[in-house]
């Protein structure tokens, strides 16, 4: 190991170098608050716990600090909503911190039209100015705050400062509003929230459409709880998941069953499974008056109008009586159409009718998605822009001119704006038309808290110094109120005066008590209060706050105390939080439980509640009366095809397409990168005579655009499907360029419930006789009959039947493992497909992006990759019943290493503990080592790795950055087992089960990947090695390897 | 000649040579030289074994083929000793098989075996056959490297007429006296005697 | 009984064929010869420059890729090794079978072998990811305390090479040591000093020659086996893998055959030329190239029979990924290159089986060009085909040929005609001294055959060899 610790000192060095660097700009430690500076040691990563604030879902995170850079986000175990997990999106958060692309200082636009660098004060100074304009024209209701979604400390200062200045509240824009989620939620529990959901009690699952392991409210709670429920490793009464939509993505790929609806009959089905249900429960269904009880059609008419046979809706809804409690959802993003309104409403009831209401489905503990702006208030802002009617806007991350449909023309309305100020992070097709950009600091570099699901909120503390010269956009909040005198400020300080109520501990909180008398707190006197002079920024402001609430009475040094405590623990429980975390134990557990221990019965339903006081300052309701109820979503347009836009896992609503990750760790189904595409069924392909790559012409009622083709059997023939978040126009070097975006074909009207029409349109297809290659990482997706992804059914899982056979001949001895042999179990049964894994693998081992001409040859550099396989066999007519696996490949790390023995130098060798190590130092590049591998896990460097600065800070200092010529490949994370290896000999005791995560390990959200001592004989691995469904893959080639496959489980094998 | 230059030594006396157009001939006069007992050295045009065979060259008797044993198994056994030691001083794990894994070695025992055997074939063809020698032979005429037979007698001048007389009489042409005159080395081989 | 045809050599002149043969190397060059050795030059130079930017750059500017991360380079070295292969077989093995036809392509197929392999040797070094560590395989005392292992096929190929490279240089410079001489004798100045020190002092005289004598007998004893170890070892290469379509037994026969059947093909596309160019038909005969022909329709059938096992096997296994190996290899992306391997290596040879094509200098180079484009995609498809389409259909990618591979490998063939255009000029082609052995020998057989009374003498011997129409 002499070699690792010399490149550890090389890349160290660099990486300190490259701090001290960054750390000249400001002035100020952050490392005191959470650790003396007398307790930092040179080379020790430091943790510091925040929130992870890639998407609304508000997952807790912990950052690894190498040197003052953050280096690596994890998930925060504590915290309930992502227990340890983070999705890929988490992950890249480091990429967005350190993105080459953020605006690095303020600028100001100039005469001749550009942004120009300036100084803060000059900056600060020009919206002083700006600001006693727009007071000087009286003009403050036309002044409009438009920025993304905020909760606790920052939504109170921005609503309190909005105030102080005469300006209107603040409208938070998520493209992912869940207009008509909330609607609906308002005729079942008379609030327009997003209720909390509890997928892991659920025995059954039905989704019209919502994409909740990909983008659907909180993707990575969902994605734990789902296993929980669903994967045969965690329990061994899966869930019976039922998918419905015209095309198999991320979650349905992982149902036990897939509806192949037209796009659109989801209200319809969802109503005919109602009806159907409530007939076998002998009960009334509870339907929004204006809908009717009933389709009212015959079996024939059903499936003509909703391409879903009869008998199979039948089936559902015998199995969603028998097994109960049930989880119903409605539809996702894809399809937010003119019924989806009335398809969540019948879910709503078909839930309730379940009695889910309660247990699966808390409307008592809604998720802060809740108080977002419906898009229709902020098309109506770009209408009053439009008119000439916005005076002033505040931008704050928030990028409306990409996700509205082109032909909502909103770039046209931003240009009608006299003053834009932006408090973004870097240009995109929104900002680039602010006047003034005052650049924000980071999540990773800000404080903060944000309240994801009511009761539950999650800390924010800067892990390292502001990488550029920015400023948080509170802090200038503040000093701007401060500037305009005394009653402003104080105004804006009062929270401070207040002692909230006590916080109430979680478990014995009353269910549904009254925690909180509003959201705003109690109305301050002002004539009590004298504003502290310290408070000028926002960590003295969220501190104080947060020493006031959890110590209203106690002495400074307490409330120092709790404070540091919270910070420490990243996360704040009150009472609305306890259905969502109670039974719960992810923290202590680890890994899938074994055979011996099975899951607790569902709890019984509960008593259905509604909140008395929402912790959210709903936006105002709509002034339209109770919507109609359609029942089809309408499609504008003659084309012949139905335009699906997606979101995936990666992309989400397009924020986080601008990071090199992203782009180049493959989609999970169609393995494409680097590239926005149509997907289209082989039928479809064959009738429109074009094949992969061949670029396909869209027509819409609003617009035009080009997409070039992905053939795919997983979709209708009668649908196009497009993946949203690509095809920015103008959102950095990895986003821009990509295509075009699918939003030019949108249609600019609303839905019922105030949302946008994604599903809206029909579109024309024709061939343009161009072609574009497409980067696809995983060329087939059939086994043929080879044995890579296997599965069993559920019967057999748990019998020697499941077993596969294995032959274990060798010339020579076995050689010995003397104190450890590392391995792992992956469980196929448990992955869904996520990625999450990948990217941490990306974050922890400094693997190079190689970007798109390369990935065109199949030269991505992951370590770690995921395949696909469209189960043991392939056919049409079980294309939309496809029984995808997904197949987590990370090095076997094989006993009997076929790379090892035919490397010339030595490079790839065995340890003692069995890893497959490769010295990358004394690597030649005969690349041998990657043919002879059968797994294909070595990846080759074919060119000089490069990070465009300063995505470099982000490197890992324990691990070797590679050279060009040189072979890589995984190593089972070996710097973590090193450093544990360490820790437990420097405190002389064996290294427990469990201590050593890999990276991939720990962030999988479905925990399908066990690391452990195959030589310990009680670790969770070893037992997982001897269960009957486990088998090692090509284990008859006699490479012995040190992953054992968990097969995935079926009801069962090969059709539904 | 200048004065400078040391002075030449005396052409010494080396024997007679003479050249046949035939191998029959060169048989012919060797087996007369045989009878007469005089001792000889033939330059042949080409390396013919029939003619070495009847030129009494005996073959089994070379010694080049034992310097190709040892060679070869001084080679093999380095090859082993190589193998197993570096293996042993380096010991690493690779695809699960033992520090000394022999069967790949015999490869590599094998090639030295040869190698070594072949620059031995060569050392002792070097060193038996007297070359490299850049002083090429005083009896050597260039055609006796394209088409004539050279038969030269390293004789006393005593001698002299019977080589001679055995020459003439088995139909050699061009039959001269040798005479060594120290020329340098390469220099166009002369036979004629000093003037 | 000798043939007839043999025996007309007992009627040259000795001198007027050692005028013959050396003459090429004492003449000017010919415009035809600048011309070629200006192209060869620039061809080389392209590929010295394509090495420079892939050192530069790094592999990246291959086509190689995951998972097919060798392919034109080592398709390359195979088949510089496989040519190399016939020249010490030529040479060493018809020597100790007394092959009548041997003299009229062992010096100029030894130098191919040469040649071939210092061309071969490259690929090694040029396909390494980092070229200038390509030193750490030779196991050498070094301050890093490593050593080479030696289980790699890669280090037994350094070895194999190496020996083989050393041992057929030793061979064939000491086979060349009489027409050294002669050269030395006629020359002046300083060509005479360095023909002189190349030939180490040689006159033929009894002493040197009955060591070299057995030196040669014996250097060809070595050689055989040599030459078959090293393509067996090159076969190794891939049958020491576990990839279905390269871990197989038959591969070091079936490579060893093929090497001789693409080196019997390359010496036939070298010879030709060569006899035209400098008048040496009458040394390198129609009979002489048809015996060749014969040795090519041989291998041929060698390697057709491999193939045909290959095959059989892999579905006689039932293995799964042997079948879809095999089937991917000729219904898959690469099943235009296949399919024109098959035709070339297994059908046009057969053409041989006409004595008229057998007899047909123009017929004959055509095909010897056919069979070397077929031998070099053989290798292709081995190593291409292979890694393509390996065990995991997930990880199977396609390999596409970029400019700078192509460059490169034109680079390997100007370097190797480069070397062999300067050996013309150097070395006579045919070994003088052998064919007047030859010559000699069949003057004795021929006298033999007068004194039964079997032949009738010819009235007077021709002043100069009969021109052999071609």
């Amino acid at each position: 190991m002499a070699m690792e610790r010399r490149d550890f000192m090389k890349a160290a060095g660099i990486a300190a170098a490259g701090g001290a660097v960054a750390g000249c700009r400001t002035t100020g430690h952050i490392l005191p608050l959470v650790v003396p500076d007398q307790r930092y040691i040179e080379g020790v990563p430091e943790y510091f716990a925040t929130v992870c604030r890639e998407c609304p879902a508000g997952c807790g995170m912990r950052i690894r600090v190498n040197e003052g850079r953050a280096t690596k986000p994890e998930g925060n175990p504590q915290h309930p909503v992502n227990r340890g997990k983070l999705c890929m999106r988490g992950q890249s958060s480091v990429q967005g911190l350190y993105s080459p692309d953020r605006w690095q200082a303020p600028l100001l636009r100039n005469r001749r039209g550009q942004l120009e660098e300036v100084s803060w004060k000059t900056a600060l100074g020009r919206l002083q100015d700006e600001l006693a304009r727009v007071e000087g024209e009286a003009r403050g209701a036309d002044a409009v705050w438009l920025g993304r979604l905020e909760t606790g400390s920052l939504d109170r200062l921005i609503r309190d400062w909005l105030a102080a200045f005469g300006f209107p509240p603040p409208l938070y824009y998520e493209p992912f509003g869940y207009e008509a989620l909330r609607e609906a939620s308002r005729w079942a529990y008379g609030q327009p929230i997003v209720p909390g959901y509890r997928f892991d009690r659920a025995r059954m699952i039905l989704s019209f459409g919502a994409e909740f392991l990909a983008a659907w409210v909180s993707n990575v709670q969902f994605a734990v709880d789902f296993a929980l429920t669903h994967s045969y490793g965690h329990t061994h009464d899966p869930a019976y998941f039922i998918a419905v939509g015209p095309r198999v993505d991320l979650t349905g790929a992982n149902a036990d069953e897939n509806w192949g609806a037209r796009p659109g009959a989801e209200a319809l089905l969802a109503l005919a499974v109602a009806e159907r249900v409530a007939a076998r429960l002998g009960r009334p269904l509870r339907l929004p008056p204006g809908l009717p009880a009933g389709t009212g059609l015959d079996a024939a008419q059903l499936e003509q109008a909703t391409a879903v046979p009869a008998d199979v809706v039948e089936r559902a809804a015998a199995r969603l009586v028998e097994r109960r409690p049930s989880l119903v959802l409605g539809p996702g993003q894809a399809n937010e159409s003119s019924a989806a309104l009335t398809a969540h409403a019948i879910c709503h009831a078909l839930n309730e009718l379940l009695g889910n209401v309660g247990v699966t489905v808390l409307p008592g503990a809604p998720h802060a998605l809740s108080s977002a702006a419906r898009h229709e208030q902020v098309a109506a802002m770009f209408a009053r822009a439009q008119a000439g009617q916005v005076r002033l806007l505040f931008l704050h991350h928030a990028n409306p001119a990409y996700d509205f449909p082109g032909a909502a023309n909103v770039e046209a309305a931003l240009a009608r704006i006299p003053f834009i100020v932006s408090f973004g992070w870097w240009p995109d097709e929104t900002s680039k038309h602010a006047h003034l950009v005052l650049p924000d600091h980071y999540p990773l570099e800000s404080w903060g808290d944000y309240e994801p699901w009511a009761g539950v909120t999650g800390l924010m503390q800067p892990a390292m110094r502001p990488v550029f010269d920015t400023r948080p956009a509170a802090d200038v909040l503040l000093w701007l109120a401060a500037q305009a005198g005394a009653a402003r400020q104080r105004a804006l300080l009062a929270p401070l005066a207040v002692a909230p109520a006590p916080p109430l501990d979680a478990e014995t909180a009353p269910p549904g008590s009254n925690w909180r008398q509003s959201p705003m707190g109690p109305a301050p006197n002002p004539d009590d209060f004298a504003p502290p002079a310290e408070v000028r920024t926002f960590d003295a402001y969220l501190r104080r706050r947060w020493q006031l609430r959890l110590a209203p009475a106690g002495s400074a040094a307490e409330q120092a105390d709790a404070w540091r405590n919270l910070l420490m623990r990243g996360v704040h429980l009150e009472a609305p939080a306890a259905e969502m975390v109670a039974g719960l134990d992810m923290p202590e557990r680890m890994g899938p439980p074994l055979d011996t221990e099975r899951r607790a019965p569902p709890p019984p339903p509960m008593p259905v509640r509604t909140p008395a006081a929402l912790p959210y300052v709903l936006p105002a309701p709509a002034p339209a009366p109770p919507p109609s109820w359609p029942l089809v979503a309408e499609l504008e347009g003659d084309g012949e095809y139905v335009l699906w836009p997606y979101p995936t896992v990666q992309f989400f609503d397009g924020r986080q397409a601008n990071r090199a990750w992203m782009q180049e760790i493959a989609d999970p189904l169609s393995k494409l990168v680097w590239d926005n595409w149509v997907q289209v069924h082989p039928d479809t392909g064959w009738k429109l005579q074009v094949a992969e790559g061949d670029i396909l012409r869209l027509d819409s009622p609003y617009g035009h655009a080009e997409f070039p083709v992905h053939v795919d059997p997983y979709i209708r023939p009668d649908t196009l499907a497009i993946p949203l978040g690509q095809g920015h126009r103008d959102f950095g070097m990895f986003a821009s360029g990509r295509g075009m975006a699918v939003e030019i074909l949108a249609s600019p009207r609303l839905t019922p419930a105030g949302g946008p029409r994604r599903l809206g349109v029909r579109v024309q297809a024709r061939h343009v006789g161009k072609h574009r290659d497409l980067a696809n990482l995983q060329l087939i997706h059939w086994q043929r009959d080879k044995k890579i992804a296997l599965a069993t059914t559920l019967a057999e899982a748990d019998t020697p039947a499941a077993r596969e056979k294995e032959v274990r001949a060798t010339f020579y001895a076995f050689h010995p493992h003397p104190v450890h042999r590392w391995g792992m179990a992956i469980d196929l049964s448990s992955c869904i497909g996520c990625n999450a894994c990948q990217t941490a693998c990306y974050a922890e081992n400094n693997i190079p992006i190689m970007g798109r001409s390369s990935c065109l040859s199949h030269r991505e550099m992951t370590w770690l990759r995921i395949e696909t396989y469209g189960g043991d066999s392939w056919h049409p007519s079980t294309a939309m019943n496809p029984d995808i696996r997904f197949m987590p490949i990370p090095c076997q790390q094989c006993g009997n290493a076929p790379c090892e023995y035919v490397c010339p130098v030595f490079a790839a060798y065995h340890t003692e503990e069995g890893l497959n190590a490769q010295v990358y130092n004394r690597c030649v590049g005969t690349r041998y080592c990657s043919n002879n591998c059968i797994y294909k896990v070595r990846r080759f460097n074919w060119y000089t790795p490069q990070w465009p600065k300063p995505l470099d800070q982000q490197l890992n200092p324990a691990v070797t950055v590679r050279a060009k010529g040189v072979m890589e490949k995984c190593t089972y994370c070996v710097q973590r087992i090193e450093t544990a290896e360490l820790a437990a000999k420097a405190e002389n005791r064996p290294i427990r089960d469990g201590e050593i995560q890999t990276a991939c390990m720990q962030t999988c959200p479905t925990e399908a990947i066990i690391f452990g001592d195959l030589r310990d004989p009680e670790s969770r691995v070893s037992k997982l090695h001897d269960q009957y469904r486990g088998y090692r893959w090509f284990a008859e080639e006699n490479t012995f390897p040190s992953i054992t496959y968990l097969k995935r489980t079926k009801y069962v094998l090969n059709q539904v | 000649m200048t004065p400078a230059n040391p002075p030449m030594p005396p052409p010494a006396y080396r024997g007679v040579v003479g050249g046949f157009q035939n191998e029959e001939e060169l048989r012919g006069a060797s087996v007369l030289a045989d009878a007469a007992g005089l001792r000889y050295e033939a330059f042949l045009p080409a390396g013919d074994e029939d003619l070495l065979r009847a030129l009494r060259f005996r073959t089994e008797k070379s010694g080049v083929r034992f310097w190709t044993l040892f060679g070869g198994i001084g080679g093999g056994v380095a090859a082993m000793a190589l193998t197993i030691w570096t293996m042993r001083n380096w010991p690493m794990v690779v695809g699960g098989k033992p520090i000394v894994s022999w069967p790949p070695f015999i490869q590599v025992i094998f090639e030295w075996t040869v190698l070594l055997a072949s620059f031995l074939c060569m050392a002792g063809f070097l060193i038996l056959s007297g070359l490299p020698n850049l002083y090429l032979h005083p009896a050597y005429r260039p055609e006796f490297n394209v088409d004539r037979f050279g038969l030269f007698f390293p004789c006393s001048r005593g001698e002299e007429a019977l080589a001679r007389a055995l020459l003439a009489r088995a139909g050699a042409e061009k039959i001269e006296t040798v005479w060594d005159r120290g020329l340098g080395r390469l220099a166009p081989p002369s036979v004629e005697p000093p003037s | 009984m000798a043939q007839a045809s043999e025996l007309r050599e007992a009627d040259y002149d000795l001198r007027q064929t050692s005028d013959d043969l050396i003459r090429p190397v004492e003449t000017g060059p010919t415009l035809r010869y600048l011309v070629s050795v200006i192209f060869a030059g620039l061809v080389t130079l392209i590929g010295v420059v394509c090495w420079g930017r892939q050192l530069y750059v790094g592999m990246g500017v291959t086509g190689l890729m995951w998972p097919v991360m060798w392919a034109v380079y080592i398709t390359n070295f195979v088949f510089w090794i496989g040519i190399a292969h016939s020249g010490t077989l030529i040479s060493a093995i018809l020597y100790l079978f007394r092959a009548k036809f041997r003299p009229a392509f062992s010096r100029s197929s030894e130098a191919m072998t040469i040649f071939a392999v210092a061309t071969a040797g490259l690929f090694p070094i040029l396909h390494l990811g980092r070229a200038w560590r390509f030193y750490w395989v030779l196991p050498y005392p070094n301050e890093r305390r490593i050593w080479p292992n030696f289980r790699s096929p890669l280090v037994l190929d350094v070895f194999a090479i190496s020996t083989y490279l050393t041992v057929s240089l030793i061979f064939w410079y000491l086979g060349m040591l009489p027409d050294m001489a002669e050269l030395r004798d006629r020359s002046r100045g300083w060509k005479r000093t360095l023909y002189g020190v190349a030939s180490l002092g040689w006159t033929g005289s009894l002493r040197q020659l009955s060591p070299y004598m057995k030196l040669y007998i014996l250097l060809a004893g070595l050689a055989t086996p040599l030459v078959l170890s090293v393509h067996t070892t090159v076969s190794w290469d891939f049958s020491l893998s576990l990839l279905p379509g390269w871990h197989e037994e038959i591969f070091p026969p079936y490579f060893v055959a093929g090497a001789i059947f693409s080196g019997l093909a390359m010496v036939l596309t070298l010879v030709i030329p060569l006899r035209s160019w400098f008048r040496l038909k009458a040394y390198i005969t129609i009979d002489h190239l048809e015996r060749l022909c014969q040795l090519i329709l041989l291998t041929s059938s060698i390697v057709t029979f491999s193939y045909a096992t290959e095959y059989f096997i892999a579905w006689y296994s039932g293995n799964t990924y042997e079948h879809s190996a095999y089937w991917m290899r000729a219904f898959g992306h690469y099943w235009k290159p296949f399919w024109f391997m098959i035709a070339c290596n297994c059908f046009v040879p057969l053409l041989f089986f006409s004595r008229r094509v057998r007899r047909n200098i123009k017929g004959m180079f055509i095909i010897s060009i056919l069979i070397n484009v077929g031998m070099w995609l053989e290798r292709f498809i081995i190593i291409v085909t292979t890694l393509a389409y390996s065990f995991d259909p997930g990880s199977w990618g396609i390999y596409h040929v970029q400019w700078i591979e192509i460059g490169i490998t034109a680079g390997s063939f100007g370097w190797f005609m480069l070397q062999f255009l300067g050996f013309v000029k150097i070395a006579p082609s045919l070994p003088v001294a052998e064919v007047r052995k030859d010559i000699l020998e069949a003057r004795r057989q021929k006298k033999a055959l007068i004194a039964a009374g079997l032949l009738t003498a010819a009235a007077e011997p021709p002043a100069a060899p009969p021109e052999v129409p071609a």
